[in-house]
């Protein structure tokens, strides 16, 4: 629900960046979205597109990595992906936030920042 | 002996030609912005001693009954003030106004949540040092806010058995970020053909370190539960 905001805090970055290397024109910019994020890759796109409307940004290319989830059991020591609730009637599995070993409540590692990664600019 | 390079020969210097494309890695969080300011609020409110809670949950779940009946418990015992955040409207602050607390409200505007920046600037208006509690009640909604904290000591997610028995499954995310789930309207789970028993263990299932509590502002059950599982009482 918040895409928005975050894509004209994103647009609003790539300006800045660009006008201080004296940039033509932005090409690309690459995010890295974490799985666990509330951020939907369809509504940032959207935005985009709306938001670099009559910027340097205007025509550039969006890609959105997405990064999987990585949480870490403190008590046996389980490093990797979390489990998931499994359930038909949802649309999205949420992600247990369980050690899929041993049970234990786990500590999320990665997958919830939302990060610009690079822009591409012509100079 | 290695020869010094002549004065008058010209330093090569690199320059983009015309048109060049440069890769500009930034490795910025647009998360992190809010989290930094977050954390200033957290040592602003610690500074002054004042203990913050995020009242967060979804609309009409019960979050400014709530918070009235936490502040006529508390009232003598500690200095209340409320942040009430809404998208538009003072219906909430008005009301809780009238419960005796000293009360501010932050409209969004447009924004489905409050963030740490809006907080700050409400902070900024209030004279903590005659604070020792105060309460935040974020915009009704059970997605946004829970990736937005705003400095508070603890987090609140409040629902209601009117919301049906799936609630905790379908928001996931912000029963992990709370520290306290209230599930309010008990009175109300037998009509509405709700298992608060069930209802409590699905919100373990995806946040297995909350502390639960069960009541209803309507009747006061549990209202002190509440209080001492924040630690105000």
């Amino acid at each position: 629900m918040h895409e928005f905001s975050i894509m004209s805090q994103l647009v609003e970055r790539v300006v800045e960046e660009a006008r201080k290397r004296n940039a033509k024109r932005v090409i690309e910019v690459e995010l890295y979205v974490g799985q666990l994020s509330f951020l939907n890759s369809e509504q940032m796109r959207f935005a985009y597109s709306v938001l670099s409307k009559g910027t340097i940004l205007e025509n550039s290319h969006l890609i959105i990595n997405i990064i999987d989830a990585r949480v870490k059991c403190e008590v046996c020591g389980f490093d990797g992906k979390p489990d998931y609730i499994d359930d038909a009637s949802y649309h999205v599995s949420a992600p247990l936030f369980l050690c899929p070993v041993c049970g234990s409540p786990v500590e999320v590692l990665e997958g919830r920042g939302c990060i610009i990664r690079r822009v591409k600019l012509e100079i | 002996m290695r020869e010094h390079t002549a004065l008058s020969e010209k330093i090569e210097v690199i320059v983009p030609e015309e048109g060049e494309v440069f890769d500009i890695e930034l490795e910025e969080d647009l998360l992190e912005a809010n989290r930094r300011i977050a954390e200033e609020n957290k040592q602003l409110l610690e500074k002054h001693g004042v203990r913050a809670i995020d009242v967060m949950g979804s609309v009409g779940s019960g979050k400014t009954t709530l918070i009235e009946k936490l502040i006529a418990l508390l009232k003598d015992k500690h200095r209340i003030a409320v942040f009430g955040g809404d998208v538009t409207t003072t219906i909430d602050a008005e009301r809780l106004r009238k419960s005796g607390a000293k009360t501010l409200q932050i409209n969004t505007g447009k924004e489905c949540h409050l963030d740490a920046n809006l907080v700050r600037k409400a902070l900024n208006k209030m004279d903590l040092n005659n604070i020792d509690v105060l309460f935040i009640e974020n915009v009704g909604n059970l997605i946004c806010p829970a990736e937005f904290p705003l400095g508070t000591d603890s987090r609140v997610v409040v629902i209601s058995v009117t919301e049906g028995p799936y609630t905790p499954l379908k928001h996931p995310y912000i029963f992990m970020e709370a520290d306290v789930a209230v599930i309010n309207k008990i009175d109300l789970a037998e009509a509405m053909g709700v298992d608060v028993d069930e209802l409590e263990a699905k919100i373990r299932k995806v946040s297995p370190d909350i502390v639960v509590v069960k009541t209803s502002c309507k009747t006061g059950e549990g209202i002190e539960k509440v209080a001492k599982a924040l630690g105000l009482l």
